[in-house]
């Protein structure tokens, strides 16, 4: 059962949730073969309409938090999250087709400095709620460059020279 | 009366800035030209102090993975963390309980700064992390400051670095910048990149060093 799965964080992001449970994304979603789209909404005062299967043949379900989102990021076949620095590079670990949707009502913007250079160097794309739906037909979402992560190693080494424990 | 009150806090006001920026001005002179030292301060058998400050949620997130692989050397660590931080406390237990060389210690600081806290108030809470975070530091004259931000790290990094500076004590000063600060170093890194108190600032992104020459890149951590 393909998945689709939208994660907010520990904010909320309700314009988010409702373009994702709008006709032209559901639909969108579905022209992906996706059926089932799970939200995890924070603390957003929208909660979407619970269905088992409406006319775009998607199952909506949703949940506020959790203690670890890793499970549905596993599960997911598409994910679709806000701007945050953990969930971005939380969702990159999964590699998997990854829409990050910013909030423009938020003016704090150096959240935003991340996903954009992220979207730069093709690990995601990127977009604001009302071109969430054309955004999730783009072919590139399949082609997405795979992340590399950090390597603690290089600090351990680096430290070590500088310090003097090791010598170069 | 009130002229006169009003002008007394002028005063003070303008006395009390005049003193910081002579304060920066000194310093920033002094560094220029002491002779701080540039030479490794340790060899393979050392063991160090290494004070690691835990900011807050994903500071201390981001270093505790840092610190976790640090090898025997790094023998005493002491952790400094806001007192309001009951997060970050049991991150620290977290690692150290899977450690076995070595000993920990973990002291508490008030924060500089709260999230949506205004600028005005920050600036007593700050005076007040200055204050206490001095006899923490002259008590435990590390040989290793690591901080990643936010403010909290702030008075930590000062403090060494007077240390450092009148030659009491050699301590380097290193402040691991976030993987999120892509284009712009973030306010603590911006203050301490440009008052000089770190001995290295890492960056994660390659672009930052074009725009902050005296900062490093050795590649994603």
């Amino acid at each position: 059962m393909p998945l689709a799965f939208v994660t907010v964080g520990t904010t909320e992001f309700d314009a988010l949730i409702r373009a994702a449970v709008s006709p032209a994304v559901l639909a969108a979603l579905r022209s992906r073969g996706i059926d089932h789209l799970l939200l995890q909404i924070g603390n957003g005062s929208f909660e979407p309409t619970v269905n088992a299967n409406d006319d775009s043949g998607v199952r909506v379900s949703f949940y506020r938090t959790k203690p670890s989102i890793a499970q549905d990021l596993r599960n997911a076949d598409l994910v679709i999250g806000h701007a945050g620095a953990g969930t971005c590079l939380e969702t990159l670990e999964f590699a998997k087709p990854f829409v990050v949707v910013i909030n423009e009502t938020l003016h704090d913007n150096h959240q935003w400095e991340l996903a954009e250079q992220l979207a730069a160097d093709g690990h995601l794309l990127f977009c604001t709620p009302a071109n969430l739906a054309e955004t999730i037909e783009r072919g590139e979402l399949d082609e997405l460059t795979p992340w590399v992560a950090g390597d603690v190693g290089r600090f351990v080494s680096w430290l070590d020279e500088f310090v003097g424990v090791r010598s170069q | 009366m009130t002229t006169q009150n009003s002008a007394f806090a002028l005063c003070v006001v303008l006395g009390v800035a005049a003193g910081c920026g002579l304060v920066i001005l000194l310093l920033l002179f002094a560094s220029q030209y002491s002779r701080r030292n540039q030479q490794p301060i340790a060899n393979k058998d050392a063991k160090l102090k290494v004070c690691i400050v835990c900011g807050s949620g994903g500071h201390t997130t981001e270093m505790i993975r840092l610190v976790a692989n640090l090898g025997e050397n790094y023998a005493d660590r002491h952790y400094i963390i806001a007192d309001t931080d009951r997060f970050s406390e049991g991150k620290v237990l977290g690692l150290e309980a899977k450690r076995t060389d070595g000993h920990f210690r973990i002291s508490f600081i008030p924060r500089s700064r709260e999230v949506r806290q205004s600028y005005l108030s920050s600036l007593l809470t700050t005076m007040k992390a200055i204050v206490s975070s001095l006899p923490i530091i002259l008590f435990m004259q590390p040989d290793l400051v690591l901080c990643n931000g936010p403010g909290t790290c702030i008075p930590i990094c000062f403090w060494a670095y007077l240390l450092d500076l009148f030659l009491v004590k050699s301590v380097k000063i290193v402040f691991i910048e976030s993987i999120c600060r892509v284009k712009r170093l973030s306010l603590s890194g911006n203050i301490l990149y440009w008052l000089r108190i770190p001995d290295q600032i890492l960056v994660q992104w390659p672009q930052l060093v074009q725009r902050y020459p005296r900062v490093k890149f050795i590649g994603r951590l």
